[in-house]
């Protein structure tokens, strides 16, 4: 036993482990029903080293395939004369719609599906390891935040923040309980959370350098843009308004119609909000967070969704007798203009320079993201 | 009287064709681990992934030279082993079947990879 691991030849039997090994150019002739010894060669021994990597590296393609296609179900998506449609059956409902130029993130599910607007490559980039629970996303001009948990229920919850340049994702704070969702503007993002024991605080965190930091001290989902963070402190308002730089903080003033809000946006220092009431109808309004008289910009709209602002137009969608529509308006402009009639019920809006994107509900379980482009 | 397992002794077959096809065998499966290695960094660094070799991963905390050395430093000794038992086709079919499965699991990483970029 011990001759076989050295390699060496057995003492016994001599007949056969003393067979010299056979020599290149070997001048022996073999013997009857013998094949000639194989010249070596490096070429041959090269091909063969070859042939066992690609099917190696066939059967690790195939496996991949197999694992996508087998547990994997990503939703379909088709390039339209106006931009994308990503279209889901038989999953979860969509939420959570998040536009910044190229980059468009919502919830599917569990998921957290990123679509880069300008390649249609479609990602998915939660949960992560270990995590099975996520919450809507944000994004802003270079990176998206959202929540990731083991379970919804959890304390534990953690901030997860994404570059979209470098494709990395990394842990950018431990949240505790999630009392909204985030919003991030550039490098900044925020959010309200409590920890185990303790009150609601806006909180916020600068993604670049992982800087954690307090806004004030109050419960409600707050946006933000630039240096200035607004939040609802309520379902139904008021708004106040936070300064990260000099740390102030002061009630917006605004008119509310007691409703509740279903959306609120803030882009430069306009805040705007959208409030439904109990019989369908609703209000998109805004206002200068530093005071001034609130603009209306729809009323009497009927089963609103968003509004949604990038600082030059606001997009809401609207229930009509046909059917839903998006509906846009430029402040300083009159009236309203319909941006696209939707083939199914809208449950959010998103705009961001000449891109409007929306999430609808065809019926059963199938889901769309709607992509298209501002009327001119 | 039969005894219960009978212990068959392989013989040594000596052969350059086939101590040639090692060496190129080896020589890719340590690429590969290196490969492996890479893959394996980088997607951890991407935040995609961990790693769940516990042993790998306590290197891998450590930090990259000691992941490096310690992956390469198995896998060399395990080459070493292999070309010590050349004379035997075993050795040859063993490395052929550990840098098929190795390329498989490259090629595997290599398009996850690819599709989180």
């Amino acid at each position: 036993m011990p001759d076989d691991l050295t390699g060496r030849p057995a003492a016994t039997p001599a007949s056969s482990a003393a067979a010299p090994p056979v020599l290149v150019g070997a001048t022996a002739a073999p013997g009857a029903g013998e094949r000639l010894p194989r010249r070596p060669s490096w070429l041959r021994a090269l091909v063969l080293s070859l042939v066992v990597l690609a099917a190696g590296s066939a059967l690790g393609a195939a496996w991949y395939r197999f694992e996508r296609s087998a547990s994997i179900q990503p939703p379909a998506v088709e390039r339209t004369a106006g931009g994308w449609r990503v279209t889901a059956h038989h999953q979860l409902a969509f939420s959570g719609l998040a536009l910044s130029g190229d980059r468009l993130l919502w919830q599917n599910g569990a998921s957290i599906e990123y679509l880069d607007l300008a390649s249609g490559d479609l990602r998915l980039l939660g949960p992560g390891p270990g995590m099975r629970t996520t919450w809507d996303p944000a994004v802003g001009e270079r990176y998206a935040v959202w929540f990731e948990a083991e379970r919804e229920a959890s304390l534990a919850v953690q901030a997860v923040a994404y570059d979209t340049e470098s494709g990395r994702r990394w842990t950018l704070a431990e949240v505790g309980s999630v009392r909204s969702y985030p919003a991030i503007s550039g490098d900044v993002a925020v959010w309200c959370s409590a920890p185990t024991i303790g009150a609601p605080t806006i909180n916020g965190a600068r993604v670049g350098s992982g800087e954690a930091f307090e806004v004030a001290q109050g419960d409600g989902a707050p946006v933000v843009s630039g240096s200035l963070v607004v939040w609802a402190t309520g379902w139904t308002g008021p708004f106040v308004a936070g300064d990260l730089v000099t740390g102030t903080t002061w009630p917006v003033s605004a008119s509310l119609t007691g409703a509740r809000l279903t959306a609120i946006a803030l882009a430069g220092r306009t805040l705007v909000w959208g409030q439904g009431e109990a019989d369908g109808s609703g209000v998109v309004a805004a206002v200068a967070v530093d005071g001034g008289p609130t603009t209306t910009v729809a009323s009497g709209v009927s089963g609103l969704a968003g509004p949604s602002y990038d600082g030059r137009t606001v997009v809401w969608a609207e229930q009509t007798a046909s059917g839903d529509r998006v509906m846009g308006r430029r402040p300083g402009e009159t009236g309203a203009f319909v941006v696209a009639e939707a083939d199914g019920a809208v449950t959010e809006v998103a705009v961001s320079g000449a891109t409007v994107a929306w999430i609808q509900r065809m019926g059963g379980s199938t889901h769309a993201v709607v992509v298209t482009r501002l009327p001119q | 009287m039969t005894p219960a397992f009978r212990v068959r002794r392989t013989l040594p077959r000596p052969s350059e064709s086939r101590d040639r096809l090692l060496l190129l065998l080896l020589a890719e499966l340590w690429l590969l681990n290196a490969a492996d290695l890479a893959l394996t960094r980088y997607s951890m660094w991407l935040g995609f992934a961990t790693e769940s070799n516990g042993i790998m991963d306590f290197f891998l905390r450590a930090g990259a030279v000691q992941a490096l050395a310690f992956k390469l430093g198995i896998v060399t000794v395990g080459a070493l082993l292999l070309w010590r038992l050349r004379a035997y086709r075993i050795a040859t079919v063993a490395a052929g079947l550990l840098a098929g499965v190795l390329a498989a699991v490259v090629v595997y990483q290599t398009l996850w990879v690819l599709h989180l970029r």
